[in-house]
């Protein structure tokens, strides 16, 4: 057998039950012998340690039955009365072979007293290692449902805006406008990162800002009029992976609350900044002063992915005035 | 008799279809197109349309407002 198939071998012997327990025994009994050997000749460390352990499983397996049969299903008292029952009568036997083959009437043994240690013992790592595979299953199950709620919260860029910028497109098409294919272009552009990026962890963080450039350029298309927009980068972006759509909510947000809100020409600006493994990303929009704000709302989803997928490596800050509105985040990649 | 029309959309995109529609029904005649609802508020004062082809979702005044003044 190689290596591989070995330890595999060997762990799959260790799921038999019998063959673990077989393995516990087998210390217990090589740690009673080392220690006796300590204070006495090899082959009286032999005898005591074969005269102790090989009545002991006795007593430790009837106490499992007894736990199983009987303390799980909650029939405490019957269990106690088992229990004293396994104690006296395995102590009874333990004592008998210990004198039958000692036979030396100066040197005694509690088997009671023994048989209650076994149990003890074995009773304790039972439950002890029953509370670790719980708590093990209870991480699962938490990592399990953190996955599921990130793939809940997955941003989707709002249908409305598919729906808009077609409705953008239609009216160019009317003028057999020469912008039409270009248009569609980005358009399909962004909706191939919206599908892929919802099964991906990590992006790159160039495919995330040039999504948000086709974004802006549709949305510019829509609004007419001259507003100042702006996307900006700085430092290199190149190898860097951030999780898709992370960013695109905060420009989505730029425009649903300021740019549209707008009765004038208004202004967004968006900064994308790499610094030694930083990403500082702000927007900046105006807006109209009064409007309903539903900011909170409408980052909630974004911040809650934040905080599952960045956790204590991002910040993020909220700065308002009356007519203007801007979010910094950090991210440490 | 032609019935008198106005359009008032904040998306340019958005009166640009509608102009379009308008000008293949030859009983509509378009008389004016505003880009928000206080501009279409101003002509109104100075003349009559029959008509309002009026967007709800804009900046500043809302279409519903706008009906409302």
């Amino acid at each position: 057998m190689k290596g591989d198939e070995k330890t595999k071998f060997i762990r799959k012997l260790w799921h038999v039950r019998t063959v673990r327990h077989l393995c516990y025994w087998l210390l217990a009994y090589s740690v009673l012998f080392v220690t006796v050997l300590v204070y006495d000749r090899a082959s009286s460390a032999l005898e005591i340690t074969t005269i102790i352990v090989i009545p002991g499983p006795i007593p430790v397996y009837l106490n499992f039955i007894a736990l199983s049969g009987l303390f799980e299903k909650r029939r405490y008292t019957l269990y106690f009365i088992t229990l004293v029952v396994i104690v006296a009568g395995s102590g009874f036997l333990i004592e008998y072979v210990f004198n039958l083959i000692m036979q030396d009437p100066g040197s005694h043994i509690s088997g009671p007293g023994l048989a209650l240690f076994y149990i003890a013992v074995t009773t304790g790592l039972n439950y002890y290692a029953q509370g670790l595979r719980q708590q093990f299953r209870l991480q699962e199950a938490e990592v399990e449902r953190t996955r599921a709620e990130l793939s809940l919260l997955k941003a989707q860029v709002n249908p409305h805006f598919f729906f808009n910028t077609l409705n953008s497109l239609y009216a160019l098409s009317l003028d057999r406008s020469e912008r039409v294919p270009e248009v569609i272009l980005k358009l399909s552009a962004l909706m191939r990162y919206v599908l892929e990026g919802s099964d991906r962890e990590e992006t790159a963080l160039e495919d995330e800002l040039s999504f948000i450039e086709d974004y802006v350029e549709l949305e510019k298309l829509r609004i007419g009029g001259n507003p100042d927009i702006r996307v900006e980068k700085k430092g290199d972006l190149r190898g860097k992976l951030i999780a898709p759509m992370i960013l695109v909510p905060f420009v989505e947000n730029g425009f649903k609350h300021g740019i549209n809100t707008m009765v004038g020409d208004g202004y967004l600006l968006i900064r994308l900044k790499v610094e030694e493994g930083n990403l500082e990303f702000v927007v900046k929009n105006s807006r109209t002063a009064g409007e309903p704000d539903s900011t909170g709302m409408g980052l909630k989803n974004v911040k809650r992915r934040l905080e599952l997928l960045y956790p204590g490596s991002h910040d993020l800050s909220i700065h308002e005035r009356d007519d203007w509105f801007e979010i910094g985040l950090r991210i440490k990649l | 008799m032609t019935t008198r029309c106005m359009i008032v959309d904040d998306e340019p995109l958005a009166r640009k279809v509608l102009q379009r529609h308008i000008a293949t029904l030859p009983s509509l005649e378009l008389v004016k197109q505003c880009g928000h609802a206080a501009e279409a508020a101003a002509y109104l004062h100075e003349n009559g349309v029959d008509l309002i082809f009026l967007d709800i979702k804009m900046p500043g005044m809302s279409g519903m407002e706008f009906l409302n003044t």
